[in-house]
């Protein structure tokens, strides 16, 4: 015991105060009735957190009693099948089990079947060009109106060379540029941040792929030399497509599904 | 001298919590509402100053734990080594490093969002920026978690550290478990360690003072030592290992000679030996406890021989000449011996750190502290002491009883405590008679400050003026050359009489006016009721003094008010009446200005006597007057106001700037 | 003997009391209980007065004084200078000064015989301090301190000066006073040794927070309860060394 513990010194020369465990218990009886009365007076957020906590917290209670249980419970015998002769009546059973398994056998072979462009996000949100672009007035009396920003996420390439200001039509401000996408391989269930390539298709439109805006949908080239995936030839595979699940501009990260 | 105070540290915050708390922190003291029709940078900026306020909350409160606990390296070794020993040097340093990290990397979040959140175009955005940012920030501190525990555990443990000063005087007590370490602390200081009758009993290093030669001393119990190689030893015991090997202390070897704590003579002679590199330049001392229940004579020759060996080699490593070294015996039971050992242990370190800070350079600064400069006689005067003889009596007397006198603290107490007692500040005068001590003493008579009068040598001047007056009177008597009223002629007696009579009344009239002296009020003539400057007077007097009156006498009544009447005239009617009265002739009855003979002079021109102007629709004289008191009513709350009004002066900008400036754009001629 | 004291959890004991050999001023407080140290102390044999000067409580600082006189700054009322008059001996003459520095209990140190005094003090009051107090007087400076009654404090029989002094000025100084001196500190090494401690040749009374050596180098210097002066070189050496060095 270190010589700062005066509490406890004390309980060991004195031993506890005479209420103390009745006080203790009673403290303990009445915290369920505090509760209850938080509970119905909270409201807002402060209700929706503890209503949260609260379900947590009575989902594993539940769990837990139902563990202890168990013995006492009456659930179903295991269905070791029998593998020898069953009766008529139950082959019915068995076949369902067998429709099961090929009903996945044919999706499996369906899945290959179907085009090499299968993707996650088969369908995206159209965007529109004044949503994709923000209109700069330019000129001595900012009457010209040539000019376009683009305000979603781009991917700038690292050879890319501004044209002189005064002729450029598209600007890609630097703040939206990105360079990173966090990649998650969908067999693997493993995400990695990955350096961006390239951009492969924008759904939107060819000239949105041209100049490398990614919206959500997109599919991206992102090198994957860190994964270590190799071609059934046995070289090293680095660049893979991926295509992207979140809004960029609005999460502030790319987001992507690996392509495989 | 730096501190080694752990008890400052502010709690640290498990990981959940805190993040509860600097997220409602940030809901809290940030504006909350936002409208979608604002204008767009206002909703960017909204939005940035709640990544921004939650980023630099975030880095305040990591930069305060940081800051809070000691950096290992920076400790003193002894407090270096302890916190390795109790906390493991490489968890602490990580567990602080990894916070410093997460510190970082809130402020790269913050940076990047916000320079994301510039490109916003949207509430929605905006808003969506915000929550990632956040929740990016929340995320990094929740893998923090284990961290932040970890801390809170050390924190806790810390601030119930001893408050040990590695650097001051200290005796460190080590020996055997069970040995009596604590009981000899127990008896030296007021520590109030635990002791009972088992092996590690004191399981951290217990710290306690006590005072020796006007110093105040440390003394430090360490738990108990086993033999065994420095590896194999456990925390408690490698916390006496860290006080024994960086604390510059005299070192107490305790041995327990009776051998009741369940290790022989030979045993506690073999762990001496083996920990004996610890004790290298220290001051150290073999103490054989214990001397109640086995006598130091009564031990076998071995055990003699093991003990006379310790203390000719603790001798040797502490560099104190042979011959004076000893073992020292004591009973913490009976006490006999613990002063002793006590004594000697604290002299023998003293000597040894004064010893140490000779040889330093400091020594040289404060050497005069040492010196006592003693006077050499200036010349024959004698200088003795002034000590009231009751004093040496009061000393002795208290020597042999101690008497207690009821003091003013002692009353206060009786009569309600400080702050309603009030005490008697008249008490102790010491007066001629005891009995005027509570007189009441006037501050102020008749305008006059009693003090400023009071002189105590009063008696002695009166006397001294009076025996000058006397002096004076003699001398005259002696001289007797004044002039005798018998050798007037009687014309001349007369006129004596009446320079005497005239001298009196100026004398009394002086007096008069000088006791009122310039307060005296300047009587009004109205309120002169016996006449005292009248025209007549003034006749008089100058008559007496033998000076004409009469053309004083007509200018005064000239002026006179009541002859001439008002003289509020016209300049032009003035000086008319003016000349006519130097002609002498009768002035024809003055035009009078006002028509209304009801109104007073000094009445002002508020109201106007004059008839209303036909046709403005005023019926007669009192609608018209009506009317113009309440425009004056109007006009006063203008005027109050300092409005400006249309009767103002107003200097009209001919060529205003905005309609004359810049050049014309492309069909914006309106602002023109 | 030397006494701890507070007064109104403040330890410049020198700045709200003024002790003589002959008197004690102290100031008035809240409660009683600095006056009633003091009462304790010395009442038997000297009168302890309890008195503002001129409404303040900076009694010790303002005042100064023997057993022969008390000086008082212009400001002091009448009504206090009564209570003065009153309350001392009639041996003892109070005096009210004129003078510009009126703060006389930091411009002039004294004891029953000298009194050392700021440089730049009236000549007038220079004078007034000879026949009042009955003093020898020296326009002297402490190691470049004008302010002579805040860094020394001397008896008639031993003297604390304040720890910047050399040994060379300490020797001249005490030959000038005629009286042992030491350098030293009170109040746990505060300098401003007369706003920390009072003395007479009997009783010492000091701050709270002086330490033990302190105290027992002001018990020696001050020749209280038999201590000499010389055990400051001898016995008390060792922990003179071990606490400043």
């Amino acid at each position: 015991m270190p010589q700062g513990e005066h509490i406890e010194l004390h309980r060991k020369r004195h031993g506890f105060r005479l209420d103390y465990h009745e006080k203790k218990r009673k403290k303990e009886a009445r915290s369920v009735h505090k509760r209850a009365a938080f509970a119905q007076k909270a409201i807002g957020l402060k209700a929706k957190m503890y209503s949260k906590k609260r379900h947590a917290e009575k989902a594993t209670m539940k769990k837990t009693i139902a563990m202890h249980q168990q013995r006492d419970n009456k659930h179903k015998a295991e269905d070791g099948a029998p593998q020898s002769a069953v009766p008529a009546y139950l082959l019915e059973r068995e076949q369902v089990d067998r429709a099961k398994v090929l009903s996945n056998t044919i999706k499996q072979k369906r899945k290959e079947k179907a085009g090499k462009w299968e993707v996650p996000l088969p369908k995206v949100r159209p965007v529109a060009e004044d949503e994709m672009f923000k209109v700069l007035h330019s000129g001595k009396r900012k009457k010209k109106s040539w000019k376009r920003m683009v305000t979603k996420v781009t991917f700038v390439g690292p050879s890319f060379t501004r044209k002189p200001p005064k002729y450029e039509r598209f600007i890609r401000p630097s703040g939206l540029r990105m360079k990173k996408a966090h990649v998650t391989h969908p067999e693997l269930k493993c995400t990695f941040c990955l350096d961006i390539l390239g951009v492969k298709k924008n759904p939107n439109g060819t000239s949105y792929t041209q100049l490398g805006v990614i919206t959500k949908g997109t599919v991206i080239e992102v090198n994957v030399s860190e994964l270590g995936l190799v071609t059934p030839g046995g070289k090293v595979v680095w660049g893979k497509y991926a295509q992207v699940t979140n809004n960029p501009e609005n999460d502030g990260c790319i987001n992507a599904v690996l392509l495989v | 001298m730096v501190l080694y105070n752990f008890k400052t540290i502010q709690v640290v915050p498990t990981g959940k919590d805190f993040i509860d708390i600097v997220l409602s922190k940030t809901q809290r003291q940030t504006p909350t509402v936002v409208h979608n029709g604002w204008a767009i940078n206002r909703i960017r900026q909204f939005y940035m100053r709640k990544v921004k306020f939650t980023q630099s909350n975030w880095h305040e409160k990591l930069s305060k734990i940081l800051e809070d606990f000691p950096k290992v390296d920076d400790m003193h070794p002894f407090f270096g080594d302890l916190l390795n020993v109790l906390y493991d040097r490489d968890h602490y340093k990580l567990a602080l490093g990894q916070l410093h990290t997460a510190r970082r990397l809130i402020d790269k979040v913050s940076q990047d969002y916000v320079r994301m959140m510039k490109y916003g175009d949207s509430l929605y955005r905006c808003k969506e920026l915000k929550r990632a940012a956040l929740g990016r920030m929340c995320t990094i501190m929740k893998k923090q978690g284990p961290s932040l525990a970890y801390l809170e555990q050390v924190r806790q443990h810390m601030s119930r550290l001893p408050a040990i000063e590695p650097n001051t005087r200290t005796l460190l007590v080590c020996g055997y478990p069970n040995v009596g370490k604590s009981s000899f602390m127990n008896k030296v200081t007021r520590a109030d360690v635990d002791v009972q009758p088992y092996a590690f009993t004191t399981k951290s290093l217990f710290v306690g003072h006590m005072d020796y030669r006007y110093l105040r001393w440390q003394v430090i119990d360490t738990p108990g030592i086993l033999d065994r190689p420095l590896e194999e030893r456990n925390t408690i015991e490698m916390q006496s290992i860290t006080a024994l090997a960086h604390l510059r202390a005299a070192v107490l070897y305790i041995m327990d000679i009776s051998e009741q704590c369940g290790h022989t003579l030979a045993e506690q002679a073999a762990l001496f030996h083996s920990i004996k590199p610890l004790f290298a330049n220290k001051p150290l001392l073999i103490v054989a406890n214990k001397t109640d229940v086995t006598s130091i004579n009564s031990l076998s020759p071995e055990d003699k021989a093991l003990l006379d060996e310790m203390v000719s080699e603790a001798a040797k490593m502490s560099g104190v000449a042979p011959a004076d070294a000893k073992l020292l015996t004591m009973s913490t039971l009976t006490e006999e011996g613990v002063m002793a050992v006590k004594h000697v242990a604290c002299d023998r370190l003293l000597a040894s750190r004064v010893e140490a800070k000779l040889q330093g350079r400091r020594i040289q600064d404060v050497a005069y502290r040492m010196h006592v400069a003693t006077p050499a006689p200036r010349d024959r005067q004698a200088r003795p002491p002034v000590i009231p003889a009751s004093v040496a009596a009061a000393q002795s007397r208290a020597a042999a009883v101690e008497s207690k006198k009821k003091t003013e603290k002692d009353l206060q107490e009786e009569n309600g405590g400080a702050g309603v007692y009030s005490a008697d500040l008249r008490k102790n005068y010491s007066l001629h008679d005891p009995s005027w001590k509570h007189d009441i003493m006037p501050e102020i008579i008749e305008g006059h400050n009693v003090l400023d009068f009071i002189d105590p040598d009063i008696e002695a001047r009166l006397e001294a003026l009076e025996r000058e007056e006397d002096a004076l009177a003699a001398e005259a008597e002696l001289e007797g050359n004044d002039m005798d009223e018998d050798d007037l002629t009687p014309e001349q007696r007369g006129l004596l009489k009446q320079i005497r009579a005239r001298k009196a009344v100026v004398v009394a009239a002086h007096r008069r006016k000088k006791s009122a002296a310039n307060n005296a009020p300047v009587k009004p003539r109205r309120a002169d009721a016996d006449r005292t400057s009248t025209t007549q007077q003034m006749k008089a007097s100058l008559a007496r003094v033998g000076v004409d009156a009469t053309a004083a006498v007509e200018r005064a009544r000239a002026r006179s008010v009541s002859r001439v009447g008002r003289k509020r005239l016209r300049s032009a009617s003035a000086a008319a009446a003016a000349d006519m009265e130097v002609d002498g002739s009768q002035a024809p009855p003055k035009k009078r200005i006002h028509s209304s003979k009801s109104r007073s002079m000094s009445r002002g021109r508020a109201l106007s006597t004059a008839k209303p102007i036909e046709g403005t629709g005023l019926k007669n004289e009192a609608q018209h007057n009506k009317a113009i008191k309440m425009h004056d009513k109007m006009q006063r709350r203008m005027g109050k106001a300092a409005r400006r009004g249309e009767a103002d002066r107003h200097i009209p900008d001919l060529k205003p700037k905005h309609l004359f400036s810049g050049k014309r754009g492309i069909g914006k001629t309106d602002r023109r | 003997m030397a006494t701890r004291l507070q007064f109104e959890n403040n330890n410049e004991v020198g700045v709200f009391a003024n002790l003589t050999s002959a008197y004690a001023l102290v100031a008035l407080g809240g409660s009683e209980n600095f006056y009633s140290v003091f009462e304790a102390e010395l009442s038997e044999h000297i009168p302890v007065v309890k008195t503002s000067i001129a409404g303040t409580r900076l009694t010790g600082r303002i005042t100064v004084g023997n057993k022969n006189g008390l000086l008082l700054p212009n400001t002091t009322t009448d009504q206090e200078l009564m209570h003065l008059r009153n309350s001392l001996p009639d041996e003892v003459v109070v005096q009210r000064i004129d003078e510009r520095l009126n703060s006389l209990g930091n411009c002039i140190a004294c004891n029953d015989y000298v009194a050392l005094v700021h440089p730049d003090i009236d000549k007038e009051t220079e004078e007034l301090v000879a026949d009042v107090l009955g003093v020898e007087v020296f326009r002297q400076s402490i190691a470049g301190n004008t302010l002579v009654g805040s860094y020394c404090v001397f008896t008639n029989q031993g003297g604390l000066v304040a720890p910047n002094v050399s040994v060379e000025d300490l020797d001249e100084l005490s030959s000038l006073l005629q009286v042992p001196l030491v350098a030293g500190t009170v109040n746990r090494g505060s300098d401003v040794v007369g706003a920390g401690m009072v003395a007479n040749d009997w009783a010492a009374f000091c701050g709270w927070d002086t330490t033990a050596t302190e105290l027992s180098v002001i018990e020696s210097v001050f020749k209280l309860r038999d201590s000499k002066p010389s055990n400051i070189v001898n016995e008390m050496r060792a922990s003179l060394i071990d606490t400043l060095a």
